[in-house]
């Protein structure tokens, strides 16, 4: 009767925190491993990370096996990263973890997922430069490239697309280097299942599709010798959807603006070469995103979500017989806007 | 027979909007959302005004027939006699009693949940009916002084909300009213639930001075708890897809910054909120069976605390708030108007 | 004056039916005879007069230079000759009993004719010891007046009267205490205090049956509405501006003779963190100030149980950036949070307790023997977190921006229960406290007037005073909640600004 009178208390030097997590895929076989940190007393010394690996079958009952091997009490609520190996992620699907994850309401739910190319306990066990922890470093690092170039989605954005039937998920895709951790791209999913992948330039064409940016860089050859590269480009796009009596009608219009910073034998001081380049780098843009969205739609996934925004200005739609039967064949209308708003500090 | 309240444990017209206010906005504001978009989807917004117009009207009706008896159990037994009127007056009892049991088994879980899965549930039933109890006793104008500073002070926190992280679906509310009639008027029943509690009305309006003149602040009560509805619906409805959110217990919940200060400090409406309900189900006995208050009360607490220790599972809950529902429902739009007109009908052969 | 006298036939009744009956002059005289600073005798052998005093009550050199002169003179042979001729004003002539025992115990001289008669002259010569008025202490301000109270009621109704020199300030006296008779003076403005007020003080004051009272803080826990409390239920102030402005706005006060401060109700909670300051100083600093010390009030009391709360079961709320700190602190102490916390909370206390009973210049030494030198010293020695330290220190000198010192102590005793409450049931624990004190707060009466207002009864017009400042030219209404008889204090009238070109 006493014991249940009071809340246990952990006091919070005594707890182990898995702040990082990442899942492989070993043999048919789940294999978590949690990154902790062990804090040092003395100010001066800089905490250090260490990783608990335990393989299950089941997920359900990877938290206690984390404990067993654990001397201090194991907490998951401040974990801020989830990683998930590429295998898992392509055979088994990664929901079964997520569900776990936002079953717990202990656990915070702000934190970052992302998708790696080798196992994840290659990448929890290292060590980072900047004296960062484990997981310090990789919410740097998706934080970061999510403001530069990534699309932004964190754990709740990957629900949001999971549950809705007329869009699929996509997330970071990272690679070990050396002693650092790239981002090469993102990874696409049919529900929870990674599908294909996209480079990171093509990443920053995507990114324009579905987000307000206000960075980016594109560089564009005319011929060998002559070229011209923009910087801090601002973008924003405007779906439009129409029915009509011969079916839904999709557009895209893209106004994209920036200054221009580099001039490779271009003379730019005339509006008329002006004119010129923002055409020809329209051009290139269009083109570059029909890519994109045919790739999308080869693999029937739809990380635009057009679906979901169809839902939204039609009554009464059937959104999962629509991406089925006609998203692979849908007309995509995209029309690029671009403005060079100067040539820099010199013309 | 029917002690008329004295002046001094009187209040202004004014409390009668902290009432309202608080006895609505109880636990049921981080269930809302997912009740709501289980028929209506993301047109649930529009059930919620739909349901508040209702509400206003037979805030409308209570008090036309408040304005000629002085509480439910002056009229019940004006219009059935004293026998049958006692009798019905029983119900009451029993009405006030089920709000109180639902609030709080309904806040325990969650704190079960949320916060403390390893306390015992009987300790926090304990601890709420004491602190509920004491809040009764001191008498109705400590209550409104205590609904007055949960409205003023914790409300607030409902801000507090995780906004910035991941992105705003403003689209997710479009098309409007994508759902059929039947749909819409299913929500507005849940809906109707989450604005019971202006019951008390029917036994506080004589501690009301010029109580008549209350009737305004009772509607803007109304209003106010509709705002912060719609608030708490379209949140997790522009933040979550609507088949993400049919599987969330506690919408607000998750979004909340605050969640384990808000949780707790949330006790501060409750209280109010239950005392509130003890204070009408005691009132109701001395009113009917000239008991002393104070004995009626601990009764009626005892017999809550009692009950509440039955429910223990999710699958209890929800039966029994299902449960509540429905008796809510039909005791207001059914038998108050039933009530009014058999009332009028008195009136006008007496004065034949 | 008719006050009084009720009261002293009440005493007389008293005194009837307790002492035995029929007690004469003689009896007086002989009881008093046991003290040496009784001092009788008779003027000359040919004069009639005996004179009777207390020594160490009058001022001998005036009954040397006024009044031997006339008692040694024989062409004034009775008592109402005496009385017109000895220069002092204020004597008179007496016969009861009661009368004559007060007047020689506050130092009357008592001249009878002869040894056997009962009526006698009474001639005021009091020696007054009283310290000059000084700069007030508790509640120094910067700017504004700096008179404080001193002991001397004569003295304190002065300070006061300068500042309000209208016949509509009444001031009536009370005798309180069976033994001490201590002189207590109720002040209210006829025509602004709701009259209801006054009476309800007076009762209070008249029912205190209290055998000693030395200072006018024990009458305030004698009548205050719930004994049981530990807030203060009415202002106890040393400055005579703050009671002066506190009359005008339809408030009673009473002040006792021999402690230096006087007493304002009703009151409410927020009252007792304006700082006469505030209205002294343009009001967008002022406003800032009390929102400031509202605040530290609210971390003093708070700090130490959400730092309870927090280590021990809501770890989840410590941002990523504050864990390494927090958790390094607390690494190797070796005892759980709240052990510490009521090692540290005690230690500020005895600092303080320390402080205060020792002069000045040795309390600051404590203070800086505490502070620096323990206070590093448990750190170094892990017998506390760093974190906490710091906590426990801004908590404590938080408590100190509380402008009345009886509501800093309250503010002191009140991070315990929080304590207590926080170790048991972390954040929900603080929820269950303060929802026990905030019912308590909803009960308690001020001289029967809500301690809570403005907030509860919630009456917006009395904000612009209470909680925030409004421009002095916006304080035209008297606080509402007092219900007092005159509304308005004064019509403000707004100058005309010359049109600016823009409107021309």
């Amino acid at each position: 009767m006493v014991t249940g009178c009071s809340p246990q208390s952990h006091y919070i030097e005594d707890i182990q925190y898995l702040q990082a997590m990442g899942f492989d895929y070993i043999d048919g076989e789940v294999q978590a491993n949690g990154t902790t940190t062990i804090f040092m007393p003395v100010a001066e010394s800089l905490p250090q990370s260490e990783t608990i690996n335990v393989s299950r079958e089941d997920l359900e009952d990877l938290y206690s096996h984390m404990q067993a091997e654990s001397s201090r009490y194991v907490d998951t609520s401040r974990s801020r990263v989830h990683l998930f190996h590429q295998d898992l992620a392509a055979n088994e699907g990664i929901f079964g973890v997520i569900d776990t994850i936002q079953r717990n309401p202990m656990i915070n739910q702000n934190l970052k997922i992302a998708m790696t190319r080798g196992p994840t306990k290659d990448i929890l066990n290292e060590e980072y430069p900047f004296h960062l922890t484990v997981h310090e470093y990789l919410v740097e690092l998706i934080e970061l490239n999510q403001a530069e170039q990534l699309p932004i989605v964190d754990f709740q954005d990957f629900l949001y697309q999971y549950y809705a039937e007329g869009a699929d998920p996509f997330l970071p895709l990272l690679e070990k280097a050396q002693n650092r951790v790239d981002v090469v791209g993102i990874a696409l999913f049919k529900e929870d299942k990674y599908i294909e992948e996209l480079s990171l330039d093509k990443t920053h064409v995507f990114r324009k599709l579905i987000d307000e940016t206000e960075e980016g860089t594109i560089n564009i050859d005319i011929d060998e010798s002559r070229g011209f590269a923009l910087h801090h480009l601002s973008s924003s796009p405007d779906w439009t959807i129409k029915q009509d009596a011969d079916g839904i009608y999709v557009k895209v219009n893209v106004n994209i603006q920036g200054p221009l910073r580099e001039a490779r034998n271009i003379n730019v001081s005339k509006p008329a070469t002006i004119q010129q380049l923002e055409e020809l780098a329209a051009r290139d843009f269009e083109k570059q995103m029909e890519e994109i969205v045919h790739f999308f739609q080869e693999n029937e996934i739809d990380p635009i979500g057009i679906g979901e925004r169809i839902g939204q200005k039609v009554r009464n739609f059937d959104i999962k017989r629509w991406e089925k039967e006609e998203y692979p064949n849908l007309n995509v209308d995209i029309n690029v806007n671009f403005t060079i708003e100067n040539t820099g500090a010199v013309v | 027979m029917h002690p008329e309240a004295k002046v001094t444990k009187q209040v202004s017209p004014f409390f009668a909007f902290f009432i309202v206010t608080v006895m609505q906005v109880g636990v049921g504001i981080f269930t809302l959302p997912r009740t709501m978009i289980v028929d209506a989807g993301h047109d649930g917004w529009i059930a919620i005004v739909f349901s508040a117009v209702l509400v206003s009207i037979i805030i409308r009706i209570i008090y036309a027939m408040l304005n000629k008896g002085d509480t439910i159990i002056t009229i019940q037994n004006k219009v059935f006699g004293k026998t049958l009127g006692s009798f019905i007056s029983l119900f009451w009892v029993f009405y006030y009693s089920l709000f109180v049991l639902i609030t709080l088994v309904a806040y325990v879980e969650i704190l079960n949940v949320w916060i403390f899965p390893e306390v015992s549930l009987w300790v926090l039933y304990l601890i709420c009916m004491l602190l509920a109890y004491n809040y009764t006793t001191s008498g109705f104008r400590a209550i409104i002084g205590g609904s007055l500073l949960a409205v003023l002070f914790v409300l607030p926190f409902l801000f507090f909300s995780h906004l910035p992280q991941g992105q705003l679906h403003f689209g997710s509310l479009f098309p409007i009213f994508d759902h059929s009639l039947h749909e819409m008027w299913l929500s507005t029943k849940t809906m109707t639930f989450q604005f019971l509690g202006f019951e008390i009305l029917l036994m506080a309006y004589p501690f009301i001075k010029q109580a008549p003149r209350s009737h305004k602040w009772a509607q803007i009560g109304l209003v106010f708890s509709m705002i912060i509805y719609l608030i708490a619906f379209i949140l997790p409805v522009i933040y979550f897809h609507e088949r993400h959110l049919l599987t969330i217990i506690w919408p607000t919940l998750t979004l909340w910054k605050m969640e384990y200060i808000g949780m707790s400090i949330w006790l501060l409406v409750l209280l109010p909120n239950m005392a509130f309900g003890l204070w009408s189900a005691s009132r109701v006995v001395k009113q009917t069976f000239n008991l002393s208050q104070r004995h009626s009360l601990r009764g009626v607490t005892l017999v809550i605390f009692g009950c509440a220790l039955l429910f223990t599972t999710r699958i209890e809950i929800q039966s029994l708030s299902a449960f509540t529902n429905r008796l809510g429902f039909y005791t207001i739009f059914i038998y108050i108007p039933i009530l009014f007109l058999l009332q009028a009908l008195i009136i006008k052969r007496r004065r034949l | 004056m008719l006050t009084t006298g009720d009261l002293m036939f009440k005493k007389h009744v008293y005194k009837k039916l307790n002492l035995k009956k029929g007690k004469t002059l003689e009896d007086l005289i002989q009881a008093c005879q046991k003290s040496f600073d009784f001092v009788s005798y008779q003027a000359t052998e040919k004069a009639p007069f005996h004179l009777h005093y207390i020594k160490s009550l009058v001022d001998e050199k005036q009954i040397d230079s006024h009044i031997s002169s006339y008692t040694k003179n024989p062409e004034l042979p009775t008592l109402i000759d005496l009385e017109q001729s000895i220069p002092i004003e204020g004597t008179k002539i007496i016969q009861k009993i009661e009368e004559i025992e007060q007047s020689l115990l506050s130092g009357h001289v008592i001249i009878q004719v002869t040894k056997h008669d009962n009526e006698v002259l009474a001639v005021p010569v009091q020696q007054k010891e009283q310290r000059s008025v000084d700069i007030p202490e508790n509640e120094f301000t910067v700017i504004g007046p700096k008179e404080a109270f001193i002991e001397s009621l004569d003295v304190n109704l002065n300070l006061i009267r300068k500042r309000l020199p209208v016949p509509e300030l009444v001031i009536k006296e009370f005798i309180v205490g069976s033994i001490s008779k201590s002189r207590v003076a109720v002040l209210h403005m006829d025509g602004i205090t709701n009259t209801q007020l006054v009476q309800t003080l007076t009762e209070r004051i008249n029912e205190v049956d209290y055998d000693e009272i030395v200072d006018s803080s024990q009458i305030t826990q004698l009548i205050s509405d719930n004994p049981y409390s530990y807030f203060p239920q009415l202002l106890e102030t040393e400055r005579p501006e703050r009671v002066a402005s506190a009359l005008v706005e339809g408030k009673v006060v009473f002040t006792m003779e021999g402690s230096p401060q006087a007493m304002i109700g009703p009151t409410n909670l927020l009252e007792f963190f304006s700082s006469p300051d505030d209205h002294y100083m343009m009001w967008p600093l002022s406003m800032f100030f009390r929102i400031i010390r509202l605040l530290a009030v609210l971390f003093s009391v708070l700090a130490t149980s959400v730092y309870i709360a927090v280590t021990t079961y809501h770890h989840e709320v410590i941002p990523d950036v504050l864990l390494n700190t927090m958790v390094a602190s607390r690494l190797e102490v070796p005892y759980p949070p709240i052990i510490e916390v009521i090692l540290l909370e005690l230690t500020v206390e005895l600092l303080r307790e320390a402080g205060a009973r020792l002069p000045s210049r040795i309390g600051q030494t404590i203070g800086i023997v505490g502070g620096i030198v323990i206070g590093t010293a448990v750190v170094e020695a892990s017998l506390a977190s760093s974190v906490l330290l710091i906590l426990i220190g801004l908590t404590a000198l938080s408590s100190f921006t509380t402008p009345i010192y009886q509501m800093g102590n309250t503010i002191r005793i009140l991070r315990f229960p929080f304590i207590i409450f926080a170790q048991w049931f972390g954040f929900f624990g603080m929820a269950i406290c303060l929802a026990i004190h905030l019912l308590h707060l909803i009960k308690l009466t001020s001289l029967g007037y809500p301690y809570l207002s403005p907030l509860y009864p919630f009456r917006v017009r009395d904000f612009r005073d209470e909680i925030l400042k409004l421009p002095i030219q916006k304080l035209e209404n008297q606080p509402e909640v007092l219900r007092s008889q005159k509304k308005k204090r004064f019509i403000s009238k707004y100058r005309k600004h010359p049109p600016k070109d823009i409107e021309e």
